[in-house]
């Protein structure tokens, strides 16, 4: 069962159009949602929760349509949005009690664990948290009443690379369990690499790409030449080129250049660059 | 919905005292002082906590993290509502008790319709302002919605002042107790669940 399908998902704003969306996320796997501001990325993760009202396409959550049963659905959804949205003067252990009569599966000694285990002091009110703590707090709320999917914003945007590697640890932690799945979107890429099965390429509302990781990295090669070279280079294995007057540096298909050097391995981030400078 | 309302309550505990103490000081003052207001300002100062609640709401971004837990709209609604209610009921509660020690003792004995048209006349007036006010909430956001409220607090002192105005056998020519009573009930409920009605459907038409 797929955790996740989205199919023709379309939303229009003025000045936006998210187009004919499809992707689907398997179950028991971690989708990585990249694109530069305004892609899409946000307007998507509320459209799948109904916080935003589509003008089209179809969502199906964990094999049930959204549109009849999403109220029912969400008690199988943990999100964390880019703000967390807790009360200010909310403590750890208020927040606790709140979700116990939110959540009919909400487990209150695994959320104890997590505060402990966050060092989350839970007599202390939202407001005198850091970034860092009330993420950590908002992915603890998420992770304690038996999500199986979990659909996350931005969680570590603004974060320090300390908090931002335990909170990928506390995900990766999340999908050891074969159903539970993550989509989680952020323009730290790197976050994304070390996290994600697929990755999912929007820009300006548009999908450029929906692939695995792995076959991403293999797929792709970044190749180093001279300008000679990039006239011999054949055209479709070319999908973006930077020259300068020493040479050019090339995003291309690695099985289409195997006789012309060797492409060295690309990233994520500078394979979404260059695509998304392509797709300008 | 008990979450809603939990979390309601400790946001009152924390942000709300201070209408306690208000409340705490004008009945104390309307029990040495003749003047109504003192009486119905805490009434309507009550009135304003599900607006604030709504406005702390959507400054910690809760309106958006709620709509991501399973609740439906109209729960979220019918809470801020149900708030609303309580806190009329815990007013009134704290008025009646002292009115009523207030007319044993300074008036010397209760004058029971008197006594009952007042505490009838703060529930439906309230309830009113408030009915006419969370529509506009959830439609236009809690600034705008703060707006309506206090015009129709103007509009209520407005229409104090034309009443008392009025020679006394106008009032009571038309409207015996009794009538009063029934009407007054009536159109409480009638306009708080027409209010309800119409903030669900905005709310249900509101993008988060």
């Amino acid at each position: 069962m797929n955790a996740l399908e989205i199919k023709d998902l379309t939303k229009c704003y003025p000045g936006f159009l998210l187009d004919h969306l499809d992707l689907t996320l398997p179950s028991g796997c971690i989708m990585g949602l990249v694109g530069e501001n305004g892609a899409g990325k946000s307007t998507t993760i509320k459209l799948v929760l109904n916080m935003l009202h589509k003008d089209g396409g179809t969502i199906t959550i964990l094999g049930r349509n959204s549109d009849d049963n999403i109220e029912l659905l969400k008690e199988d959804i943990g999100v964390v949005m880019d703000e967390v949205g807790i009360p200010e003067c909310l403590n750890g252990k208020q927040i606790g009690n709140v979700m116990k009569h939110t959540f009919k599966n909400w487990r209150e000694e695994e959320y104890s664990a997590l505060l402990r285990k966050l060092s989350i002091p839970d007599g202390k009110p939202f407001k005198d948290f850091s970034r860092g703590m009330k993420m950590k707090l908002g992915i603890a709320v998420a992770l304690s009443h038996k999500a199986k999917l979990l659909l996350l914003d931005e969680p570590t945007s603004g974060l320090d690379p300390v908090v931002r590697d335990e909170v990928v640890t506390m995900l990766s932690d999340f999908t050891r369990e074969e159903d539970h799945s993550i989509l989680i979107s952020s323009h730290i890429v790197s976050d994304l690499e070390k996290l994600c099965d697929y990755i999912t390429f929007l820009h300006k509302g548009k999908l450029l790409l929906c692939e695995e990781k792995d076959r991403l990295l293999a797929k792709y090669g970044l190749l180093h030449c001279t300008l000679e070279q990039l006239q011999g280079l054949p055209a479709d294995a070319v999908l973006y080129k930077k020259e300068n007057p020493y040479g050019a540096e090339v995003l291309v298909l690695r099985d289409a250049v195997s006789g012309y050097g060797t492409a060295a391995p690309v990233s994520i981030e500078e394979l979404f660059v260059f695509l998304a400078k392509e797709a300008v | 919905m008990k979450g809603l309302l939990l979390k309601d309550w400790y946001m009152m505990k924390s942000y709300c005292r201070v209408y306690l103490l208000i409340t705490i000081i004008f009945l104390m003052v309307s029990c040495m002082n003749e003047n109504k207001f003192y009486v119905f300002y805490p009434c309507l100062l009550c009135g304003m906590i599900p607006v604030n609640l709504l406005s702390y709401d959507e400054r910690s971004g809760w309106i958006q993290y709620s709509s991501t837990l399973p609740y439906t709209k109209m729960q979220f609604v019918s809470s801020k509502y149900l708030i609303g209610l309580f806190s009329l009921l815990a007013v009134i509660t704290v008025t009646g008790i002292l009115q009523a020690v207030k007319m044993n003792v300074v008036d010397g004995g209760l004058a029971i319709s008197e006594y009952v048209i007042t505490l009838l006349l703060m529930c439906v007036i309230t309830t009113t302002c408030l009915s006419l006010c969370m529509p506009f909430v959830f439609l236009l956001g809690v600034e705008k919605g703060r707006i309506v409220y206090f015009v129709m607090i103007g509009i209520f002192f407005a229409g104090i002042a034309i009443a008392t105005r009025l020679p006394i056998g106008v009032l009571e020519s038309g409207f015996t107790p009794g009538l009063l009573l029934a009407g007054s009930v009536l159109f409480g409920i009638g306009i708080c669940a027409l209010s309800w009605y119409l903030s669900v459907v905005f709310y249900r038409k509101r993008e988060l």
